[in-house]
């Protein structure tokens, strides 16, 4: 099961916290309801979905007895989701096993997982579960007892129990793997054993238990012990839990605290920059107190940078959901899909994380609904009948990029024509498509590729909302196709939305940020390629091309700069569809700012619009607003129709 | 959402502005600090002078007597900020002095509303007659509200 191969310590530390923490959150429903009713509908949801999650992880930390349990449990939790009423009779037996199981799985967490195969308690709740999955009335226990005297009580029962299976099929045998553990022998002395088998059998086979060697008795019980906990197992002393839990490593925090931190360390920096230059224009500006600044220099950038380092989560998690979104939708689909992930370490800021997870299930779902053909067309096709997703993260230096590609048939140029057509959206006569021109056009609200409209996607709502989400994270969305080969989905975002290199502009004496992602390029303005109209409105030529031009100064409102126009600075801002030029009068620098979101009785006025979509505070301890470039492009007069 | 007398706990800080006493319910008020530096910000209302940094806190500053006068009161320079905060929502005003704290539970809380310009009673919540003058109690979760609202 466990398919990638990470056992880094750092991600092991964090799956035992998160699962401790889902085991405390499934003791505290089960604590919840234990005096009431049994499980409501949204407590089995819950629980169905923590030991989905767990499962998930497990598997992929290679805790293969943890996923195997928590597999079985959830089994039982997708049954009461469709049938709920069938706890009701059962209510007690079913939190018996739920407690039960919690208690194992809690001690396989903190098992070492090189230490040999699974304790026996996992053998006794795995049976436990299948007899309550199998339902009471249909399953038997019979305890057995051995002679006193037999030894190697652990291979007799071993006989007995192979002998007795021989005859009459599937038996259950507790403790399992009764071969393979010797020190068994001591329990089984002490307690016998146990042997779950069909109801209707019952009679039959208490019978024949009698026949066997060394068996003293044998009666049917009702129900299976409280089962031993390794304890009796190999080595227990071994297997007792490392002291030095590696979650107890991890503290949780609430991402407000961080965000104060950072607010403090931000606040800290200005105070520096205030005290340097104080110092440096007093009498107190010598070698002592330069190496002093300096080192509080060095000492706030690390500061920053831990804190930076603190808000990173890894795309683990992440892409672990993913799993199950394949999965899920390939099922309901008939599609058979293999699925990688690749570049589970990379980092981002938990914010962009948190955004990042409908983005990805959108266009993973994408891929397997669209991108991979069912089977048949397959190999019609001549490829192997299970298609293959994987979703790839990269550092690519100013961020990240997430790659989700597909094996499958690729985008049918002709089929987004068509739908595109359907929609009114009106094409030029070259249908040349560039790999741009299609994902504009998948992107467009309502085009969809999908002949049939399904639950999972064709309804051609989806990527336009992808687009949406990753341009809030100042990221872009780009895309290849090959008819027959496979479509690639690149995702490319900023690792962190709290920091963010930053051009500055200066206009009318302002200074104002825009976002280095946002820039196209920075040109030298020219008389000759300027072009003004009667009504205030300037274009300027690019590359071939006119586009609208902003002043900055007038955006923000501010008095009109009296600088010549070529001493100013160009700065081109490309759009989807459209480009923009905006003037200011300098090119101050580039600067790497904290991003800050604007108060909040400035946030109702609508700002955004105005073209602001936040402030930075610079060294000085003054407030620069950064530029909204989507802003920009929507106040641009719309290209008119060449 | 509109605070009422009752739930000031029955204390304003009393401030001057423009050569008048006005008073807030002590509840609102988070601090007085010295004139920043102001950051112009555009398509804001007139009497929103724009944004200041409040120890690494941006804090957008008001001018209540421009917002009452409809006129801008030229002013935003010598004076220092009231820092208040309505259900999270904080600005700075632009005061030119705090008096002091004045308890608003007696009668005199109750009387009358004499207020200068029209349209301007609504945010009046009492007018106390004292020995140094008169005090104005304003209504700033409503004046804050109907900022943002106006537009």
């Amino acid at each position: 099961m466990s398919t990638i191969d990470i056992k880094s310590q750092r991600f092991i530390e964090l799956f035992m916290f998160e699962t401790k923490e889902y085991f405390d959150e499934l003791d505290g429903i089960l604590l919840a309801n234990e005096k009431k009713d049994g499980l409501s509908p949204e407590d089995i949801d819950v629980i169905f979905r923590i030991m989905h999650t767990v499962k998930g992880t497990a598997a992929t930390m290679g805790y293969d007895t943890l996923a195997s349990l928590a597999h079985r449990i959830e089994d039982i939790f997708s049954e009461l989701r469709e049938n709920n009423s069938s706890q009701n009779d059962r209510k007690k037996e079913l939190f018996d096993l739920l407690f039960n199981a919690l208690e194992v799985m809690r001690h396989e967490l903190e098992r070492p997982q090189n230490e040999g195969s699974a304790p026996v308690a996992y053998d006794a709740l795995t049976m436990q579960i299948n007899k309550y999955l199998q339902g009471a009335a249909s399953m038997s226990i019979i305890h057995v007892t051995l002679e006193n005297n037999c030894r190697m009580e652990n291979a007799r029962a071993f006989v007995i129990a192979s002998n007795i299976r021989s005859k009459y099929g599937s038996i259950e045998v507790f403790p399992e793997n009764l071969e393979n553990f010797p020190s068994l022998s001591k329990y089984i002395h002490d307690n016998g054993f146990y042997l779950v088998c069909q109801a209707k059998d019952k009679k039959e086979i208490l019978e024949a238990l009698l026949d066997q060697l060394y068996v003293d008795g044998a009666e049917e019980v009702s129900a299976l012990p409280q089962m031993p906990r390794g304890e009796e197992g190999e080595g227990s002393e071994a297997q007792a839990p490392p002291k030095t839990a590696q979650s107890e490593n991890i503290v949780n925090v609430h991402i407000s605290r961080l965000d104060k931190l950072q607010n403090i360390t931000g606040e800290l920096v200005i105070a520096e920059a205030i005290a340097e230059s104080a110092i440096a224009s007093s009498d107190a500006w010598n070698e002592q107190s330069k190496a002093a600044i300096r080192h509080l220099k060095k000492l706030t950038d690390e500061l920053r940078g831990v804190i930076m380092s603190i808000r990173m989560t890894p795309v683990a998690n992440l892409f672990q959901k993913m799993h199950r979104v394949v999965r899920d939708t390939a099922k309901k689909l008939g599609r058979e899909v293999e699925f990688e992930t690749f570049g589970i370490d990379i980092e981002a800021d938990k914010g962009i994380i948190d955004m990042l997870g409908d983005v990805l299930s959108h266009v993973v779902r994408n891929a397997v609904a669209h991108g991979i053909e069912p089977p048949e067309e397959r190999i019609a096709a001549g490829k192997p009948p299970v298609g293959k997703v994987t979703l790839t993260a990269k550092n690519t230096g100013s961020g990240i990029m997430i790659t989700v590609s597909d094996d499958g048939r690729g985008i049918e140029t002709k089929q987004v024509l068509r739908a595109a057509e359907n929609k009114g959206i009106i094409l030029s006569a070259s249908h040349t498509l560039t790999n741009n021109d299609l994902l504009n056009l998948i992107m467009s609200p309502g085009v969809t590729t999908s002949g049939t409209l399904s639950e999972e996607s064709g309804r051609g709502v989806g990527l336009d909302a992808v687009r949406e989400a990753v341009e809030r994270m100042k990221g872009r969305v780009s895309l290849s196709t090959e008819d027959g080969k496979g479509t690639s989905f690149f995702i490319n975002i900023p690792q962190t939305l709290a920091i963010m290199d930053c051009l500055s502009l200066e206009a009318s004496g302002s200074v104002f940020m825009i976002p280095v992602p946002d820039v196209y390029k920075i040109v030298i303005p020219e008389r000759e390629k300027l072009i003004e109209y009667p009504d205030g409105r300037s274009k300027i030529l690019f590359h071939g091309y006119t586009i609208p031009m902003l002043r900055l100064d007038r955006m923000m409102k501010m008095p009109q700069s009296e600088k010549e126009f070529e001493s100013g600075i160009i700065i081109v801002i490309e759009g989807e569809t459209n480009a923009v030029a905006v003037y200011a009068d300098r090119l101050v620098d580039q600067r790497r700012v904290v991003i800050k979101s604007l108060p909040r009785l400035l946030r109702s006025l609508d700002l955004e619009k105005a073209g602001i979509s936040g402030c930075t505070i610079l060294g000085d301890g003054s407030i620069c607003l950064i530029i909204d470039a989507e802003v920009a492009l929507s106040l641009a007069p719309q290209e008119e129709k060449q | 959402m509109t605070a009422r007398i009752t739930d000031y706990k029955n204390r304003a800080l009393v401030f001057s502005a423009e050569g008048v006493n006005y008073a807030i319910g002590l509840p609102y008020v988070v601090e007085t600090v010295q004139a920043l530096p102001i950051t112009k910000v555009p398509c804001v209302p007139d009497c929103v002078k724009g944004i200041c940094n409040l120890r690494g806190q941006i804090v957008p500053v008001v001018d209540l007597i421009g917002y009452f006068s409809g006129v801008d009161s030229g002013a935003s320079d010598c004076r220092c900020f009231l820092v208040v905060d309505v259900d999270g929502c904080s600005a700075g005003l632009l005061i030119d002095n705090v008096l002091k704290v004045v308890p608003v539970s007696d009668g005199s809380a109750l009387g009358t509303t004499d207020s200068p310009a029209c349209g301007f009673e609504k945010y009046v919540l009492a007018t106390l007659d004292r020995e140094e003058g008169k005090i104005i109690v304003i209504d700033i979760a409503k004046i804050l509200k109907d900022i943002t609202e106006k537009r």
